[in-house]
């Protein structure tokens, strides 16, 4: 039996050679949001914030990455470009391109440059109380071993003949009790793992009021610059007469 | 000491369900002809979640989290901003489904909640369409497919999800489940 | 410094209940609870580090007490300053993606200042030789350095009590020694240790050990009674020929061009390290993991291109159980069951009184039978595979569990299992001895077990007990 084993997407890597490596998360987010109000502006504007986000890119070694970002869209922007230019105006259909094109690279600065882990101590320095933090730090470490687990459970199914036919959408519907087999035991799994660290953690002092973290951030000469420019762009081309 | 609203272990079986959804839609492939069928099982860890961790806001905190995470990922073809949003919508639409429906254990109810949260997603597609100026009749032309696929994964998840609840508490689990506090 | 008196726990829904176990140890001093499977054994270790009842819903009967502190008025994070938990699997208790984020993790929740943050985290980064791993993800290390990483992260914390529930069972051999040594060390500064455990020989030399046997009987049904009755199938002759096998993970060969000739009947262990390529091997010759090569069927009535079936016993049974009952778990999609088999299966593995129970209610052990049974119950033609069949069984369990392996072998299947338990392997009729390097020895176990040159080459400790 054959089928399409393709696996999605995946953008993981971190731009190290990027000198937005080093900067403070919480300073590329203050870029990103400043980045995501600029979406509302008219144009002009628009395409001068567009020409000054392409600079920095280059600057910051993301070029390559904003480019993919955008070639997964290609065929959505394409298709909306043509409907808007036939039925209502090339002025409208150019806005809403880029319009498009700002809002899917806008966090493409934060994402690429930063771990999840180093985001998660900056949401905790910005208030995130600290066991969410350890939340999103878990789930990150826990993804490879569930994607395994998933595997393990899919083979184990298979091997007890469970999926010997390929469902397509009008068989779905009654093999859907098939996929039981696959759910019950990934939930079951993950509970128990979730389990075994909640004891963990809690032998060893979670959720203690004492809590002191070792690491900490610093917003540096070079985060405040970035900060400040980021913000005095998007207040100018808001405001700028 | 101040009870937290989610004791250390709903925390945790939460933040590892968010990771199994994010797990099962780069790791899982079944033999199943429809494309971007790993949704089923997002919508449907989700609705057991709500079960697991019977409380408000569980179904939004793994929406949450697993947004986060695809953002890092790299998932969703409209950007980071919107994948984050439209997993977040899709928690918050499971929630807020449950309030007005109830229990999930039943199959009509499951199937319906499983289509309310994924038209929470269609929701954040639309919106970004919105906000980029696009007249909505083409953003809607754009996502017609979509809007079809999304009720077909959403009403199968939904069922999905049912059916994964009643096949647990069958084999025991939450009578396993009832010992942890 | 740690007292319990009369210390049970029965929990609310199975009212599966253990105990009773009244201990009192003082600094310096050791004590092994010992018993079979089923007896309470993990239960009693979480009452005695408070995470029972401060975790658990149940009725938790008698006192533990921390110094002058009953662990039931303490906060659990307070509890946690005076008592370090080793669990049983050491990869599942990992709560960072880094090892030093792991040994951070305790010392943070103490709240101590960075400086003396930094002096306790270098200190057990040198005694535990930690630091060429120390930006490793612990998932990238082995069971035996994940257990020292666990053991590490809860010495930085300076507890004065470590209680471990069965910290050797997942451990190879020579990780098991090498772990018997760290916590003698800790012995020898002062820590009180109390084992929870069921590999009792190789805590048989640890110095000033009392041995105390929990109160009440194992709930599990005993596996003193062997199974007589013969397999109710016999296979034909055939032999399983292996020829150039090469897996390769991107770049790195987990195995490479390896020969091997099996017969059926043949009771054959597969011994190694972890990551020598046991479960490579295995799932290899089950037909789940792409390689380079042939795996041929050679017999009667087969052709040269034929492939082995050969069904496998997972690692994790709970990969594979979802269904209400044991008796629907075994026959779940068997068009048409062997009565007489299905009967054998409950009978020899003790499931009798199971048929109509969740699995998911079952204890480890009886979850372990019951995945073999689902396996032997689909049709394999030409045996069996198991992965690391006897992790957590007390010796009661290895028995049977041995037993039921003999008796399909003896009915002309290949019964092929792969382990780092070496109590477990000497009972095969053959052993391969396997390392990163490739087979290191292959032949019948008694010449296996009297070569040491071997065993020192697979990095493996034979412990002196099993020597002949």
């Amino acid at each position: 039996m054959k089928w399409k084993n393709r696996k999605p997407f995946i953008s993981t890597d971190l731009e190290e050679a990027s000198p937005l490596r080093n900067f403070d998360p919480r300073a590329k987010l203050f870029l990103s949001l400043c980045a995501s109000v600029v979406v509302m502006l008219p144009l002009q504007r628009l395409v001068i914030f567009l020409g000054i986000y392409i600079i920095f890119m280059i600057w910051a070694r993301l070029f390559s990455r904003f480019l993919k970002q955008l070639d997964k869209i290609k065929w959505v922007l394409i298709f909306l470009f043509l409907v808007d230019w036939l039925v209502v105006s090339l002025q409208l259909a150019v806005e809403v391109t880029l319009r498009l094109t700002v809002v899917t690279s806008v966090f493409t600065v934060l994402i690429a440059t930063t771990t999840p882990g180093e985001l998660a101590l900056a949401l905790e320095r910005l208030g995130l109380p600290y066991r969410f933090a350890f939340s999103i730090r878990l789930a990150f470490q826990s993804l490879s071993m569930l994607e395994q687990e998933w595997q393990a459970i899919l083979e184990a199914q298979k091997s007890r003949g469970v999926f010997s036919d390929i469902m397509n959408i009008r068989t779905i519907f009654t093999k859907v009790g098939d996929l039981v087999s696959l759910t019950v035991p990934a939930i079951v799994l993950a509970t128990r793992q979730a389990w075994v660290i909640t004891e963990s953690a809690t032998a060893r002092g979670f959720d203690s009021p004492m809590r002191k973290p070792y690491r900490q951030l610093s917003f540096t000469t070079r985060d405040w610059v970035l900060g400040i420019i980021s913000a005095g762009l998007v207040l100018t081309l808001i405001f700028w007469r | 000491m101040k009870k937290k609203y989610f004791s250390t272990f709903q925390l945790i079986v939460l933040t590892l369900f968010s990771a199994l959804i994010v797990a099962a839609k780069i790791a899982l492939r079944l033999p199943i002809q429809l494309p971007g069928h790993s949704g089923l099982f997002w919508m449907a860890i989700m609705i057991v979640a709500t079960r697991v961790v019977p409380k408000k806001g569980a179904a939004s905190f793994v929406g949450i989290v697993s947004g986060i995470m695809a953002t890092f990922m790299g998932l969703g073809d409209f950007g980071s901003l919107n994948t984050l949003i439209s997993y977040s919508a899709i928690g918050i639409g499971v929630d807020l489904a449950l309030l007005l429906l109830g229990n999930p254990e039943n199959l009509v109810v499951a199937t319906l909640v499983g289509i309310i949260g994924h038209f929470a997603k269609f929701l954040v597609k639309w919106a970004f369409g919105a906000i980029s100026g696009a007249p909505l009749g083409f953003v809607a032309l754009g996502l017609a497919r979509s809007i079809i696929s999304y009720l077909v994964f959403g009403a199968l998840g939904g069922l999905l999800g049912g059916l994964t609840l009643l096949a647990l508490k069958k084999a025991g689990f939450f009578a396993y489940l009832a010992e942890k506090k | 410094m740690l007292h319990s008196e009369n210390v049970s726990f029965s929990y609310p829904q199975t009212n599966r209940s253990c105990g009773l176990l009244s201990l009192s140890l003082h600094q310096g001093e050791s004590a092994l609870v010992h018993g079979p499977s089923g007896c309470g054994k993990s239960t009693l270790a979480r009452c005695l580090a408070g995470l029972i009842p401060h975790l658990y819903h149940g009725q938790m009967n008698g006192d533990v007490w921390i110094g002058e502190r009953n662990t039931k008025e303490m906060q659990s994070w307070e509890i946690a300053r005076e008592v370090g938990f080793v669990f049983q699997n050491p990869a599942a208790q990992m709560v960072a993606s880094t090892v030093e984020d792991e040994l951070l993790f305790g010392l943070e929740n103490l709240g101590l200042p960075k400086e003396e943050i930094k002096t306790r985290l270098d200190f057990v980064v040198d005694q535990f030789q930690l630091n060429s791993f120390l930006k490793r993800s612990p998932y990238t290390l082995s069971g035996g350095e994940q257990q020292k990483l666990s053991l590490a992260a809860i010495i930085a914390m300076q507890p004065s009590v470590l209680i471990m529930d069965e910290p050797l069972s997942m451990l190879d051999s020579s990780s098991a020694y090498e772990f018997i040594n760290l916590l003698i060390e800790q012995q020898e500064e002062g820590k009180s240790l109390v084992f929870f455990e069921h590999r009792l020989p190789y805590l048989q030399d640890f110095p000033g050990l009392k041995r105390i046997p929990p109160g009440i009987a194992s709930n599990e049904q005993p596996g003193s009674q062997i199974p007589t009755l013969p397999y109710p199938e016999k296979a034909e002759a055939y032999s399983i020929r292996v020829q150039g096998l090469t897996v390769s993970f991107g770049k790195k060969k987990i195995l490479e061009d390896l020969n091997l000739e099996f017969k059926g009947g043949e009771l054959v262990a597969l011994v190694g390290k972890n990551g020598s390529g046991k479960t490579t091997l295995l799932r290899s010759l089950a037909g789940l993991q792409p390689y380079e090569g042939s795996i041929r069927v050679l017999g009667d009535g087969q052709n040269e291109s034929d492939l082995p079936r050969l069904n496998m016993v997972f690692q994790n049974p709970d990969t594979q159980l979802f269904n209400p009952t044991v008796r629907e778990e075994i026959l779940y999609k068997i068009q048409q069951p062997n009565h007489e088999l299905y009967e054998w299966l409950i009978q020899a593995l003790k499931l009798e009184n199971y048929q109509e129970t969740q699995p998911l209610l079952l204890s480890e052990g009886e979850k372990r039978r019951l995945a073999l049974a689902i396996t032997i119950m689909h049709p394999h033609q030409h045996g069996i595979l198991l992965d690391e069949p006897s992790l957590g069984q007390d010796q009661r369990h290895k028995d049977l569990l041995i037993e039921i392996l003999k008796t399909i072998s003896q009915a002309g299947y290949l019964v092929f299992f792969a382990t780092h338990d070496i109590e477990l392997a000497a009972h095969a009729d053959r052993m391969i001895l396997i390392s990163e390097q490739g087979i290191i020895a292959d032949g019948p176990t008694r010449n296996i077990l009297q070569n040491q040159n071997a065993w020192q080459q697979a990095g493996l400790i034979l412990p002196h007990w099993i020597a002949p």
